[in-house]
Order: structure tokens, then C-alpha cells, then sequence
């Protein structure tokens, strides 16, 4: 297929927080796991839906099919700021690596045009996709759920051994790659995960670039009442506050660790 | 001053305006003038640095609209009695021509119960509702133009064409009163007397022995006043004053006052590049240690205060940085203390403006950016390397003169002290749409407001091309009318007023011995500011997809439809829905930018060809906003673009709030499409979380000069602040007094402002 589709639900432009400097982030749709905290949880199947707001009545479907020239045409849009910025595309989802032939028609087209490449993803995806894609993709940005293979199984559907064994291979590869790890109040917020996180910043090499914390922000609840859908999160509290940066950052300090990030700065 | 001293002033300047008809008129303005000045100056107060503060009465001669100033909804009489808005006693925008305030007289009437006082209050007000400037120029222009296209109150938003006699936003050259002092300058015209007996110039001699006069009247003052006390601030005034008197001032200090206390007898209330003016003097008394950069910085932070509180908000612009400074380095050192004192004052004006030009050193930008981080406001960004090539073919002046523009006001261009640029029309594009839909009735009432014009009925089109063709051919015959306007509301002006000081220190009214409007000016041009441009754009896309492209309703269902507001009540009516879908200006989508800047060129280049064909140099277009844009939307029915009737329009050169969905870069693009080398000024909103700003400053920075470099950027206003600290200061104002926000063309503490406009602020894209 020269030119294919995918369902996209969303291309954010002039997007700060999804790789280095100015970028557009494209979300396919469709993802293999199941968070229960997902804060996109318009993303998660695999067809185009529609969402009815309680408080209106409207309706608004969500998710479109795209060819990999409709999106390119859009991420194009913003060269001059990629190039002054070092910024690019990022793909993300829903879980991107779901959509291999699609990513990889993508990441190439954006290469051939001179643009850089990151992908988002949770790693839950097979071997061989990441290996069709791995030639276009110049940062992996790849989550670290949780370090406990029974519980992110339980909230997540993940599997913690096939995930680990990706990026391993990615680093193996020489393939960069950023661990991104979002925090989640009562979940994952231990000092047993957080010390994981240290050992794991230092295990990683040698193409391994850093490991971003990112901390939980209650935006999927709000945005599932909106849009009418079902929400699986219960009331959880945002994390972006002081005191739970504070005792984050102390306990990430009382361990060995490298090139660990919160909010943009090194800890 | 206490109102019969009031009145008798008023009383004076009255019959001399009566008297003095045979006098030539840039003697008889002197004269008049003289009737007030100096007795209308009133002492410093308590931290001012400079003298020049006076009591603005309803009545005499000036340059600007006292009424205007981004004026408050909160109606005009209210105004009068609270003290709020532009017209509040001690502001010196004032004019146009001679002039009398009608509105201001009535309030004054509520405050006395004194029949004598009364009686001499009506007498005025009989005298002035008839023979003030404005009214007798609106008088005469009604009768030969259709007066349904217009209205001289400029309070009342209903028509398309609002009409301002006036001659706004001089900014004038400083150099040679600078230079010569004031000794010197009326030597020198002495001399060119001596060459060429002229009464412009005579008066102008007269003029300045006015500003004399005024110095004297002010050194007698302050004597008095430290007699009855001792203040140590006011020795370095006396100083300054008395050196003024013998020659050239010598140190930043007697520049600033003679810049001060001259602009406010001119009338002048924008200041120009004073980085430029003012720099060789801060260098000076810097390096010989006359001055610390300390005292510098509180000499300019009592400048701001005074130009805060002297103008109104619309007003009131000091230009920073840029091509064409005579002295960069010297300059910059005011640039920097300049920023300071708009970080630590933290008010509304003056609106500090930055042009930004290799000259402008990176470290001044980033100390402008801590600035705007901080919720100032300002400075406003203007980018150089595309205004300064741009203006020279737009205004068609040499590019040495196009390096001397300076924004003023609430965004258009003008060349310091080179060039007039007055907006003395502004138009609706929105309303035009509606009236050329509906055969020149305005929905919004049912009122005829067409003009003169061979209307088509809708029904007729048979394609888009067809209905923007006929929207462009009203589009054109309203424009004209404005047009007809700006050249015969200067001409209007120039038959009564001279303009004697401000155009003293314009370029070529010496050399050429005439005032400004008779032919003294450099360039003898004008602007017209649009209102409704993005909801128009916006309009005819959603009728090209709604009606032609995609056939879901009718053109009539459509007219029909919004006559009724959508039937306001229910749910989102189908029509409405069906519009709002379409494609909007501001998410770099190409069908409906194309049709931007397709309106852009044919407007434009419509007023551009007029205005050289009546006579003016240029006559451009501004698309820059006060917070007219909010009220003219309460006077225009609802729009082809989804907008309810009532509804604010889009400010500036901005999309409709909220309809940008696309993040700041596509906004950027969008609003970086419109060629600039056709226009005079258009204004960039945006609007920025503390959080993004300030933590994000490095990508931002990368945002704004790719902008600025490589899209053709022209201009940006970034407003820093917290949704949630908009909403809170809504409700809870007490504890927000000082918080600032950019509205289009004017900055202003969100308090102060009226409900509809805070509205049209909160509803503006926040990005985060």
C-alpha cells in the first residue's frame, strides 16, 4: 500500500510536552491496553466513535480515517518551527506501534522530508512492528507503567516481561530512548516503584537518554464526563502539586539514579 | 479648581473663539489657547517628577477625541459623573479642533444648584451643541452623503461606518526643540520670518512663548508651594524650568520635563521612539555621574505615571528599540530602564512598545519577555524586518522614513514626526454583509442602513463567486464613502485649526511654511480601522460551504434564520450548526485563509487606490481594536458564522474566540498570511498561561521567532495570565485591583472594565 490509513483522532499542533521542541503529535486510535486511568479514553478502540455531552445533547464523532498524505500534509505545516526548534513529529495513540504499516509509511515520509521522528508508546506491541518501524524512528518515547508485572497486569492489561523485552531490544539496538514514567496516586507512587525507576535510569545504556516522570493529572475524568463516556477513573487526586513533588523528588534523591526528570528539571 | 473658575475659562476661550474670526487661524488657535494655558495647569503631586499635569475642560481646541480611549460600556453620562473612562477632568485628550463637549457640560450642570452657574453652563452648551468641530463636520457631511451609512455619535455602534473628525495619534520629532531650547527655537523662527513673513509661523513663535509663559506661570507656583512647606522633590523641577528658560535643556531630566510639559500643550498624547529622543541625554549625565541609573529609572517611572494618568487608555505609546536610531547604544540604556519601569509600575500605560532590529540587543528581548512573563503587558512586539520594507511600500515613502515608524494608539502605523495617519472612519465588515444580504436593512433592528446602493436580492447567485463578488461590490461603495471621509474631515480641520504646536516639530511644516493639513505634513495620510474583518471571513466561508459546497440550506434559509437570532431558544438550532462547522480563519486551513486574504487585498488595495486618488498620501487599513469590537458586536445581528446576535466580534486581526483549535503555531500562521506591504497595523492577540510562559519561555522564544523570522510576523501582544485568575477576578474584583489585560488595542486593569468586554477576554483561546 503506498499511501495508507489510519484512524486518527486527533493531530496536535504546536505540541511542547511530547519529545524535544516544537512538535505535532498525531494520535491513531485503537490501544491493546486498558488503563483505567487512560487520560484519553476516546483513544482506546479501534473505530471511530460517537459521544454524546450529557449537558448539550451534542453529539461529536470521534476519530477519522486518514492517509499518511492527509496527515503529512498537516505535520508539514509547521517545518519552519521544527527547524528552528529541533522539534518534529511524534506519533502517538491510542498505542501507535498497533498500526505498524501505517507508522512506518509515516515516520518514513516525515523522514524524507528532513523531519524528526519520536513515537510514543506503552511497548505493548510485538517484536516485528517495532522492527518495521525502527528504521524511520529517531526517539522512542516509551512508558514504564509500573515495576510490578502482577499489578500492571491488573490495571493495565500489560505485560510487564513482553514490554521490558522491547525496549531492551530497541537499546540493544542502539536505538534512543526516553522511559516515561507516569506516576499515579495510591498506585504507583511508592518509594518500591520510584526506586525502580532509579535503578532503572541506571541500567539502561547506551543509547538510553533519560527518564521523564510525569505526574498524574486528573484531565481523562473530566474529559469522559464530557464526552459521555464511561469513566473507569475513581476520583483519583492530581499529582501536580508541591508537597507530592517535594516527597517524589526525596525519595528519587535517596537512591542512585541518572538523568531523571521532573517537570523539565533535573533531579 | 472650583467649578465658576471652570466656567469662567471656558467663558473666556467662548468669546474669544467668537471674536477672533478675522484673525488668521493658526493665530486665533494661539489666542484662543492662551485663554487657558497656563491657568489650567495645576501643581505635581506628591511623587511627580515633572510638571504638566492640567485640568481638561469640556471646552477648547486639541488634536485627539476626548470621548474615545477604548471608552467604557458603562454609558457616557455615568462616565461624567463616576470619573470613569476617557472622559475624566485633568486628561488631556482633547479636541478635535475646537471643541465642546456637550456631554461633559450637562454632567457639569448636576453639580451645582447655583442659577447663575446654570445659566452660564446653558449658555455654553447652546453655543457648543452647534458650533463644535465634530457636529458642524457630521452636519456638513450628512448633507452630502447618505446619512444612513453613518453616525457622528460614536457611541452609537449601528451603522457601518462610524464617523471621528479628528487628527489622532501625532507623534511628534523632538529633535529641535531638543536642540535650539526654546530660545533658540523661536530664534530660529525669527529667522525664517525674517526670509518669509508668515502667520503659521508667526504663531508658532507665539506658541512657544506660550510654553514660556507656561514655565513661568510654573516656577511662580512652586516657589509659593515650598513656601508653604518643605518638599525636597520639587528643587530638581525648579532647576530644570529655570534652565529651560535661559537655552538647550542640558540633562535627562530637562529634556524629559520640556518633552512633557510641550506635549501636553500640543496636545500630543503619544510619545514616539523616546529611546531615541531621550538616549544621548541618559548617556551623558550617566557617564559624567550627574545621575545614577537608579535616580534615571524613578525620573521614568513618574513619566509613566504621569502619561498614565494623563491620556486615555487608548493612548499614550513611548516606542522602544529598532532600526533607524540615531544613537543605538546610547538608546538602549533607556531601553533598559524603560522595561524596569514598566515591570515596577505595573499600570496600564504607557503602552511600551518594543521593535525589535538586530540593533536591539537579545538580552533587552529576554528582559522584555521577563516583563510580559510577569502580567505587564507590554512591551507590545514589532518586528522590523518585515514592517520597516513593508511600510515603505504601503505608505510609499522612502525606506529612511519608513525606519521612523512608530505604532500608535492601539496599533496603527505612523512616520514620527513625518506623517498624519488619523483613523477618522472605522467599518463593520460583518454588518456590511448583513446589510448587502438583506438589501440594506440591519437585521439586528429592521432598520434601512444601505446608503445609496443597487441592492440584488439573495435569491440571485447562482455560485459563491457570484455572492463575494457582490459582497466586494458594496463592500467597495461603503468603503468609498469613507474615503470621502478621512480627506474632507482633514480638510474640514484644516479650515478651522492650524495645529500650531504639534506641527512646530513635523516634518516639513517650517521648510514649507504651512500648518500640517495645508500641505506643511511630509505625508498627508490616513487610516481606516475594520471591525468584524475575521467574523466576515469567517461569514462567507460558512455560507460558501453550508449553501454552495455542500447544499445543506438555502441561502434564504440561511437569511432567514439569522434574522430571527436562530430562534435563540432551544437547543443549538441546525442552521447554526451547520455554520459553525465550517472552516474558520486562525487553524492555517487553506480554503478559508484563501478567502482571507482575498477580502484583505480587495479592502485594502479598494481604500489605498481611493485615498491616492482623493488626495492622501495613503490611506490604509488598521485592524486593531479597542474593545469596540465588543461593542459594536452588541449593535450587530447574529452572523454567517454561527456568532449570535450581540455577541462580541473577533478582536484585531484574531479569530473569533475560541475558534482556534489548532494550538499557537497554526493562529501564528494564519494570522501571518495578510501581506503586510498593504496595511498600516494589524494586531496580534495572544494568550498565554503563566505556567506555559514562564516554563516553556525557551520553545515560546523559539515559536515567536520563527514567527517573526521566517513566517513574516508583523506583531504580537502576549497576555500572561490565568484563566482561573480571570474568572476569580470576575467574581471577587476587590481582590484583584491591579491585575492587567491587553485588550486589542489598549491595556487596562480587568476590573475597571465593563462585564461584556472581561466577557470577551476570558472567552479569548488560553493556550496552557
Amino acid at each position: 500500500m503506498n499511501n495508507p490509513s489510519a484512524i486518527v483522532f486527533d493531530i496536535a499542533r504546536c505540541s511542547l510536552h511530547d519529545g524535544p521542541g516544537i512538535r505535532t503529535t498525531v494520535f491513531l486510535k485503537g490501544c491493546p491496553l486498558d488503563c483505567f486511568w487512560c487520560h484519553n479514553p476516546e483513544s482506546k478502540s479501534y473505530q471511530p466513535i460517537t459521544t454524546t455531552d450529557p449537558k448539550t445533547g451534542t453529539t461529536k464523532l470521534i476519530g477519522h480515517s486518514m492517509t499518511v498524505a492527509e496527515v503529512m500534509a498537516i505535520v508539514e505545516k509547521d517545518m519552519d518551527y521544527y527547524a528552528k526548534s529541533e522539534g518534529g513529529l511524534t506519533i502517538s495513540g491510542g498505542e501507535p506501534m498497533t498500526h505498524p504499516i501505517f507508522v512506518k509509511a509515516l515516520a518514513k515520509s516525515a523522514k524524507e522530508k528532513g523531519i524528526h521522528v519520536a513515537i510514543e508508546t506503552s511497548g505493548m506491541a510485538p517484536w516485528p512492528h517495532f522492527e518495521l518501524v525502527m528504521p524511520y524512528i529517531d526517539l522512542f518515547l516509551y512508558d514504564y507503567k509500573d515495576s510490578h508485572g502482577d499489578r500492571l497486569r491488573a490495571n493495565t492489561k500489560g505485560d510487564l516481561k513482553q514490554i521490558e523485552e522491547n525496549c531492551q531490544r530497541l537499546l540493544d539496538l542502539g536505538q534512543a530512548v526516553t522511559r516515561r514514567c507516569l506516576i499515579i496516586p495510591g498506585i504507583n507512587d511508592s518509594e518500591a516503584h520510584l526506586s525502580a525507576i532509579c535503578a532503572l535510569s541506571l541500567k539502561h545504556k547506551p543509547c538510553y537518554q533519560a527518564v521523564d516522570i510525569l505526574l498524574y493529572h486528573n484531565l481523562g475524568q473530566a474529559k469522559a464526563t464530557n464526552l459521555g463516556i464511561p469513566s473507569t477513573i475513581n476520583n483519583l487526586r492530581n499529582l501536580d502539586n508541591k508537597k507530592d513533588i517535594h516527597r517524589i523528588t526525596q525519595i528519587i534523591q535517596g537512591y542512585p539514579h541518572k538523568s531523571i526528570f521532573l517537570k523539565g528539571k533535573l533531579i | 479648581m472650583h467649578l465658576e473658575k471652570r466656567i469662567e475659562i471656558m467663558e473666556h476661550f467662548t468669546t474669544t473663539y467668537q471674536t477672533t474670526p478675522h484673525l488668521p487661524k493658526a493665530v486665533r488657535e494661539i489666542t484662543c489657547m492662551a485663554t487657558q494655558f497656563p491657568d489650567v495647569f495645576v501643581l505635581p503631586k506628591e511623587k511627580d517628577r515633572f510638571v504638566g499635569r492640567f485640568i481638561m475642560l469640556p471646552v477648547g481646541h486639541g488634536l485627539e477625541w476626548a470621548h474615545l480611549g477604548g471608552g467604557d460600556l458603562i454609558e457616557d453620562r455615568k462616565a461624567q459623573t463616576t470619573h470613569k473612562g476617557a472622559s475624566i477632568p485633568e486628561m488631556n485628550s482633547a479636541g478635535p479642533s475646537y471643541y465642546g463637549h456637550v456631554d461633559q457640560l450637562i454632567a457639569m450642570t448636576t453639580t451645582t444648584d447655583n442659577k447663575d452657574l446654570l445659566k452660564r453652563l446653558k449658555a455654553l452648551i447652546d453655543f457648543w451643541s452647534v458650533n463644535d468641530t465634530h457636529t458642524q463636520m457630521a452636519k456638513q457631511f450628512s448633507s452630502e452623503h447618505d446619512p444612513s451609512l453613518f453616525d457622528a455619535d460614536i457611541n452609537n455602534f449601528l451603522p457601518p461606518i462610524l464617523i471621528l473628525t479628528r487628527l489622532s495619534g501625532i507623534e511628534m520629532d523632538y529633535t529641535l526643540l531638543l536642540e535650539k531650547g526654546l530660545v533658540g527655537f523661536k530664534d530660529h523662527l525669527s529667522a525664517l520670518m525674517a526670509d518669509h513673513p508668515n502667520d503659521y509661523i508667526s504663531a508658532g513663535a507665539k506658541g512657544l512663548a506660550l510654553v514660556e509663559k507656561s514655565i513661568h506661570h510654573y516656577i511662580e507656583g512652586l516657589k509659593l508651594k515650598k513656601d508653604t512647606g518643605n518638599k525636597p522633590q520639587l528643587e530638581p523641577i525648579v532647576t530644570s524650568l529655570l534652565a529651560l528658560l535661559q537655552g538647550p535643556p542640558q540633562t535627562f531630566h530637562d529634556a524629559l520635563q520640556l518633552i512633557f510639559l510641550y506635549s501636553q500643550l500640543a496636545g500630543v498624547v503619544n510619545y514616539g521612539r523616546m529611546d531615541d529622543t531621550l538616549g544621548s541625554f541618559l548617556e551623558k549625565d550617566l557617564s559624567t555621574g550627574l545621575i545614577s541609573e537608579q535616580d534615571a529609572l524613578e525620573d521614568i517611572k513618574s513619566f509613566w505615571h504621569l502619561i498614565n494618568e494623563s491620556c486615555n487608555r487608548g493612548n499614550g505609546r513611548v516606542i522602544i528599540g529598532g532600526a533607524g536610531r540615531k544613537n543605538p547604544q546610547a538608546a538602549n540604556l533607556f531601553v533598559k530602564l524603560a522595561l524596569q519601569a514598566t515591570i515596577e509600575t505595573k499600570i496600564p500605560k504607557p503602552q511600551l512598545t518594543l521593535r525589535m532590529d538586530p540593533s536591539t540587543p537579545e538580552s533587552l528581548y529576554d528582559l522584555a519577555l521577563d516583563a510580559i512573563g510577569q502580567g505587564c503587558t507590554f512591551p507590545m512586539l514589532y518586528n522590523d524586518a518585515v514592517n520597516v520594507p513593508a511600510l515603505a511600500k504601503a505608505m510609499d515613502v522612502p525606506l529612511k522614513d519608513a525606519q521612523q515608524y512608530v505604532p500608535y494608539g492601539c496599533g496603527e502605523y505612523i512616520i514620527n514626526g513625518r506623517g498624519t495617519g488619523s483613523p477618522n472612519v472605522c467599518v463593520n465588515f460583518t454588518k456590511i454583509l448583513q446589510l448587502a444580504l438583506n438589501k440594506g436593512y440591519d437585521p439586528f433592528d429592521g432598520t434601512y442602513r444601505g446608503g445609496e446602493f443597487d441592492f440584488l436580492d439573495p435569491l440571485s447567485f447562482t455560485s459563491y463567486s457570484h455572492l463575494e463578488r457582490y459582497y466586494y461590490s458594496y463592500l467597495d461603495y461603503v468603503l468609498s464613502t469613507t474615503v470621502a471621509y478621512q480627506h474632507e474631515s482633514y480638510q474640514y480641520l484644516a479650515s478651522k485649526s492650524a495645529f500650531v504646536l504639534p506641527g512646530l516639530l513635523m516634518h516639513d511644516t517650517l521648510k514649507r511654511g504651512k500648518p500640517m493639513l495645508d500641505g506643511g505634513i511630509r505625508y498627508y495620510s490616513g487610516v481606516n480601522e475594520f471591525y468584524g474583518f475575521t467574523n466576515a471571513i469567517d461569514s462567507l466561508q460558512a455560507i460558501k460551504e453550508v449553501v454552495y459546497d455542500h447544499k445543506q440550506f438555502t441561502l434564504n434559509e440561511l437569511v432567514q434564520s439569522l434574522n430571527t437570532n436562530f430562534d435563540e431558544k432551544g437547543p443549538l438550532h441546525p442552521i447554526q450548526k451547520a455554520l459553525s462547522n465550517a472552516q474558520k480563519f486562525g487553524n492555517d486551513l487553506d480554503d478559508v485563509d484563501a478567502l482571507a486574504i482575498r477580502l484583505h487585498e480587495h479592502a485594502c488595495e479598494h481604500i489605498r487606490t481611493e485615498g491616492k486618488k482623493a488626495g492622501l498620501h495613503s490611506f490604509l487599513a488598521v485592524n486593531i481594536n479597542n474593545n469596540a469590537n465588543t461593542r459594536w458586536g452588541l449593535k450587530t445581528g447574529a452572523s454567517y458564522d454561527g456568532r449570535v446576535s450581540g455577541e462580541h466580534l473577533a478582536p484585531g486581526n484574531n479569530p473569533h474566540s475560541g475558534r482556534d483549535e489548532n494550538g499557537i503555531t497554526a493562529m501564528l500562521n494564519s494570522v501571518s498570511k495578510f501581506r503586510p506591504e498593504i496595511h498600516a497595523g494589524y494586531v496580534q492577540n495572544l494568550k498565554c498561561s503563566p505556567d506555559l510562559f514562564n516554563n516553556e519561555r525557551a520553545k515560546l522564544k523559539m515559536i515567536f521567532s520563527t514567527y517573526f523570522d521566517q513566517q513574516g510576523g508583523t506583531q504580537l501582544m502576549v497576555n500572561v495570565m490565568d484563566q482561573s485568575t480571570l474568572l476569580e477576578a470576575k467574581k471577587h474584583p476587590e481582590k484583584y485591583p491591579n491585575l492587567l489585560v491587553r485588550c486589542g488595542g489598549f491595556s487596562a486593569r480587568f476590573v475597571e472594565l465593563d462585564e461584556k468586554t472581561q466577557t470577551e477576554i476570558i472567552e479569548r483561546t488560553c493556550n496552557a
